[in-house]
C-alpha cells in the first residue's frame, strides 16, 4: 500500500497533512499518538521551503518566533525540525548555545526535490501504519474523490485504522465527505479547486468507480486533457460545474474544452486570488490547444512558450504566427497578453501586471507537477522557479549484431573512456 | 626571485588588495606541448609568470584582471613595457602595472602612457602604500600583507609528497593554462585522482585543498560571468554550454558518447549492461554544481566578495602560525559569503570523493576566523 508511494509523495504528503494538522489541538491524544512523525516531516518541509535560497539564517531564535505563528511550527519541536534537516544535509554548520539554536546555513537544493529527501527521512523514522495509511489516503484523494467503500476494498485499510484515519481527516479539515443518498459516501480532498463539490453524488451515481477512477488519474497526470468524447467522466463533471474547463477555438472553428483540476495548498487560490487560478488556466488552455490542434506547427515543449512570455530579454512577446490571433484569444480578452501587429499576424505579447507574471508562472507549475503548483506551498517569492529535470540518455533500440568471439571492455574501461570524451579525464 | 624583488611584490599586492581584489603571486604561464617519442621532453613550456595577479568580480559578475610586474633591475624598460603590453593582451587583462624603486627616463614614461600601462616608480610606490595603509587601517608589518604568510604556506606546499606532485603543477601551472571553463571539471579530476593520498589530518594536505577551494570559487565566478551574459533564465542550459564551450560543443559530446554507448552494444549485444550510470555527458556531480552555480548567481554582492575571503582564510593563523586582524573596514564579515565560501569547500569535498572531514574542518576553521 504505502510502500507503493514514491519517496517524493512520501514528503508532500506529510506536509498536507501537517497543513491541515494544523486546524487540530496539538496536543489531542490522536495525534501525539498517530502522526507524530508524520508532523515532524511535515512541518520540516514547510520551514525548508520558507528558507529555501536564504543561504544564512543569523537569527535562529528570531526564526523559531516566526514560524510558530506563521507555519504553526511548535517551538518545543523547533530543534527537532532543525536535527532532522541538518541529518538530511539541507542544512549545516549549526551553531549552538547549549540546547538553543543560534545560526546556520541551509543548503536546500534548488533544482532538485526536497521532498524526496523528506520522503527517506519519513522512512528513517519508521511510521506507524496509521500514518502510512494516513498518506495513502491524503495522496489517493490529491488525485480524485472516492467511495468509503474503496477503502477497504482497493486500500485495504482495515476499519480500525480507516476510523481513526476518518476523525483525524474531520478534524484536520483533510479529509471532506458527501453523503449519497443509498447510504454511501463520497470523499474528496479540500485542496481541489472543486467549483462546486455537492454535486459530487451525481457523477458517482451516474458513471463506474473504474470510469471514474481511470479519467480522474488521466487528468491527474495531464493538466488541461482535450475533452474528447472517450472521456464521458470529465465531459459530464464539466457540464454539471464540477470543474473548470477554458474552451478555444481550433483552426476548423470548432470550440474545444480543456479540463482541469488543480490542486493547491494555497487556499487563497481558491479565494482572494481566484482570478490568478483562472487566468493560469486561461494561459494553459490557451497552450494545450496549440499542442493539440495545432497542425503541422504544433507546440512541442508548451514551457517554453510560456518561459518566453516571462522573459524580459524578449520582451515578454512570441514570435509571430497565424494562428496566435485565434489561438491567444482568450488570453488577450482576459487582459493577460496585447496583440502587437506584425503585418497580418500578431505577437502575443504578456501585459506586466502582477497578476498576469504570477498566473504565467502557476501555469508552469501546473504543467510540470501534475496540477500542483509547488510554490504555495512556503518558498519565498524570489526562490528561483528553475527546477531542474535532467534528461538521461535513452538507449537507443539496437540491431544486435552475430555472436563472435570478442574482447569485452570492462565498465571502467568504458567509463574512461566517456571521462576523456567529456572533459573529465586529467590532462597533463 | 630575489628577496627585494618579492618585496616589491608583496607591495603590489597590498595595493591591489586595498583596491577590493583577491590577489595572487608568480602566476605561470605556458603552453602545452607535444611529447617527444623518448618521452624524455616536458609536456609543456613556460612562456613566462605574472609577479602580481589583481582579480576583481563587478557586481554583476564581470571579471576585472589587473597584473603588476614587479623588478628591482634597472635595465631594458622600454622592452619589459612592449612585453607587459603583450602579456595584458595574452591574458586578458584590463590593467597594469609597471613598478620599479628609481626613477625611470622620460621616454620610458611616454611609452608607458601610449600603452596605457601604469608606471609605478621611484617614490610613487612608497606614496601609493602609505595611502593604503592610511586608508585601510592596516599595520604594514601585519603577516597577512607583508608576504610573510604568503612564504610559509608555498614553503610548506613546496615540502609536499613526491607523489602529490601532479596537484601541485595543477594549481601552479596547469589551473592557468586551461580555459576556465575547463576548470570546472579538471580541479575535480586532479583531486579526484589523489583522493586516497590525501588527509584532512595531515596540515599541508589541508592546506593545499584551502587552495583548491580559492582556485574553485575563481572557476565559479567565471562559470557565473558566463551564465550572466548568455542566459541566467535558463542558468541549466547556460551551465551546460559552458562546461562543453558553446551549445555546438555540448551536441558534439552527447553525440561523441551516444557513439560509444552504441559502440559498446556493438560489440557486447545484450551484454552490454552495467550497474553504473557510464555513458553520461555531464558528470556525476552536475547537479551539485548546478546548485552551486546558482547559489552564487543568486547572490551577487556576496558572491563577488568570496575570493578575498578564502585568501584572507587561506593566510591566517587557522591554516598557518601566522596571527593577524584584518579590519572590519577593509574586509566587513558578510555571513552569506563566508557560507558561500563554505559551500564551495562542501562541494570539492564531496564531488571528489574526499574525506568528509576535509570541508568539516575547513568550516570549522572559518567559523573561527570570520566571527561577527
Amino acid at each position: 500500500m504505502v510502500d507503493q508511494l514514491e519517496r517524493f509523495k512520501k514528503g508532500l504528503r506529510s506536509q498536507d497533512v501537517h497543513t491541515g494538522l494544523r486546524n487540530v489541538d496539538p496536543n489531542s491524544g490522536l495525534v501525539v499518538q498517530y502522526m507524530e512523525n508524520t508532523r515532524l516531516i511535515g512541518m520540516s518541509a514547510s520551514l525548508a521551503l520558507t528558507i529555501k535560497g536564504q543561504d544564512v539564517i543569523e537569527d535562529a531564535e528570531a526564526l523559531k518566533v516566526i514560524v510558530a505563528d506563521q507555519l504553526d511550527i511548535e517551538p518545543f519541536a523547533f530543534n527537532d525540525v532543525i536535527d532532522l534537516l541538518e541529518g538530511t544535509g539541507a542544512i549545516y554548520n549549526v551553531k549552538r548555545e547549549g540546547k538553543t539554536i543560534k545560526s546556520f546555513s541551509e543548503k536546500m537544493p534548488l533544482h532538485k526535490d526536497l521532498f524526496e529527501y523528506l520522503g527517506r527521512a519519513w522512512e528513517d523514522r519508521r511510521p506507524t501504519e496509521i500514518e502510512a495509511s494516513m498518506l495513502y489516503t491524503v495522496d489517493a484523494l490529491a488525485t480524485r474523490p472516492f467511495r468509503a467503500s474503496e477503502f477497504e476494498k482497493s486500500f485495504g485499510i482495515d476499519p480500525k485504522a480507516q476510523e481513526i484515519i476518518l476523525e483525524l481527516g474531520e478534524q484536520s479539515e483533510l479529509i471532506k465527505e458527501i453523503g449519497l443518498t443509498n447510504g454511501d459516501k463520497i470523499y474528496y480532498s479540500p485542496y481541489f479547486s472543486f467549483e462546486n463539490p455537492k454535486i459530487m453524488g451525481e457523477l458517482f451515481a451516474s458513471h463506474t468507480d473504474d470510469a471514474i477512477r481511470a479519467e480522474f488519474e488521466k487528468l491527474k497526470t495531464y493538466q488541461g486533457i482535450p475533452l474528447t468524447d472517450d472521456l464521458p467522466v470529465l465531459n459530464d463533471a464539466v457540464a454539471r460545474g464540477l470543474m473548470q474547463a477554458p474552451s478555444i477555438e481550433d483552426p476548423a472553428g470548432l470550440e474545444r474544452g480543456f479540463a482541469f483540476a488543480p490542486y493547491t495548498l494555497g487556499h487563497e487560490y481558491l479565494t482572494t486570488k481566484k482570478a490568478v487560478l483562472e487566468k493560469a488556466l486561461a494561459v494553459l488552455a490557451c497552450v494545450r490547444c496549440g499542442q493539440h490542434f495545432g497542425g503541422y506547427t504544433a507546440i512541442y515543449a508548451p514551457e517554453r512558450i510560456l518561459e518566453t512570455l516571462l522573459d524580459p530579454l524578449r520582451e515578454h512577446k512570441l514570435k509571430a504566427h497565424s494562428s496566435h490571433k485565434r489561438q491567444y484569444r482568450l488570453m488577450h480578452r482576459m487582459g493577460i497578453v496585447n496583440f502587437i501587429p506584425s503585418g497580418s499576424w500578431v505577437q502575443p505579447q504578456l501585459i506586466e501586471t502582477e497578476d498576469n507574471i504570477e498566473a504565467v508562472m502557476l501555469a508552469i507549475e501546473l504543467l510540470k507537477y501534475s496540477g500542483e503548483p509547488l510554490s504555495d506551498r512556503g518558498v519565498p517569492p524570489d526562490a528561483p522557479k528553475i527546477l531542474m529535470n535532467q534528461g538521461r540518455y535513452l538507449t537507443p533500440i539496437m540491431t544486435v549484431h552475430k555472436k563472435r568471439k570478442r574482447l569485452l571492455l570492462t565498465d571502467a574501461h568504458w567509463e574512461a573512456l566517456v571521462n576523456a570524451a567529456t572533459g573529465r579525464k586529467r590532462i597533463e | 626571485m630575489s628577496e627585494k624583488d618579492f618585496q616589491l611584490k608583496v607591495s603590489v599586492r597590498k595595493i591591489f588588495w586595498y583596491e577590493g581584489m583577491s590577489t595572487r603571486l608568480n602566476v605561470k604561464l605556458s603552453a602545452l606541448v607535444s611529447r617527444d617519442t623518448s618521452k624524455t621532453r616536458a609536456p609543456l613550456e613556460e612562456y613566462t609568470d605574472i609577479d602580481v595577479l589583481g582579480i576583481f568580480f563587478t557586481p554583476d559578475f564581470r571579471l576585472r584582471l589587473k597584473i603588476g610586474d614587479c623588478s628591482t633591475s634597472s635595465r631594458r624598460v622600454p622592452e619589459r613595457l612592449f612585453w607587459l603590453e603583450g602579456v595584458k593582451h595574452f591574458f586578458k587583462a584590463d590593467e597594469c602595472y609597471l613598478v620599479r624603486p628609481y626613477d625611470v627616463s622620460s621616454s620610458s614614461k611616454q611609452l608607458a602612457a601610449r600603452l596605457g600601462i601604469s608606471l609605478v616608480c621611484g617614490k610613487d610606490l612608497e606614496v601609493l602604500m602609505q595611502i593604503a595603509s592610511n586608508e585601510s587601517k592596516l599595520r604594514s608589518d601585519s603577516p597577512f600583507l607583508n608576504g610573510s604568510s604568503y612564504q610559509e604556506r608555498e614553503h610548506i606546499l613546496d615540502g609536499l609528497e613526491e607523489k602529490l606532485e601532479p596537484l601541485q603543477k595543477y594549481r601552479l601551472v596547469y589551473y592557468w593554462l586551461f580555459e576556465p571553463r575547463r576548470n570546472l571539471q579538471q580541479l575535480i579530476s586532479f583531486l579526484t585522482d589523489f583522493q586516497s593520498h590525501l588527509r584532512p589530518d595531515n596540515k599541508p594536505h589541508l592546506i593545499l585543498f584551502s587552495d583548491y577551494v580559492w582556485l574553485y570559487a575563481l572557476t565559479v565566478l567565471q562559470t557565473v560571468e558566463y551564465v550572466a551574459a548568455t542566459g541566467i533564465s535558463d542558468i541549466n542550459r547556460s551551465i551546460r554550454q559552458y562546461l562543453f564551450g558553446g551549445e555546438l560543443g555540448l551536441r558534439e559530446r552527447e553525440s561523441l558518447v551516444k557513439q560509444l554507448e552504441e559502440l559498446r552494444h556493438i560489440i557486447e549485444g545484450s551484454q552490454a549492461t552495467s550497474a553504473r550510470e557510464i555513458f553520461e555527458v555531464l558528470p556525476p556531480y552536475y547537479d551539485d554544481l548546478l546548485e552551486l552555480v546558482t547559489r552564487f548567481a543568486r547572490k551577487p554582492r556576496a558572491s563577488t566578495k568570496a575570493l578575498r575571503y578564502a585568501e584572507s582564510l587561506n593566510l591566517s593563523d587557522a591554516f598557518l602560525n601566522q596571527s593577524y586582524d584584518l579590519p572590519q573596514e577593509l574586509m566587513p564579515i558578510d555571513e552569506v559569503t563566508v557560507k558561500l565560501l563554505n559551500d564551495v569547500a562542501i562541494f570539492v569535498t564531496e564531488a571528489s570523493g574526499l574525506n568528509k572531514d576535509f570541508s568539516r574542518k575547513y568550516i570549522e576553521l572559518s567559523n573561527q576566523v570570520f566571527t561577527t
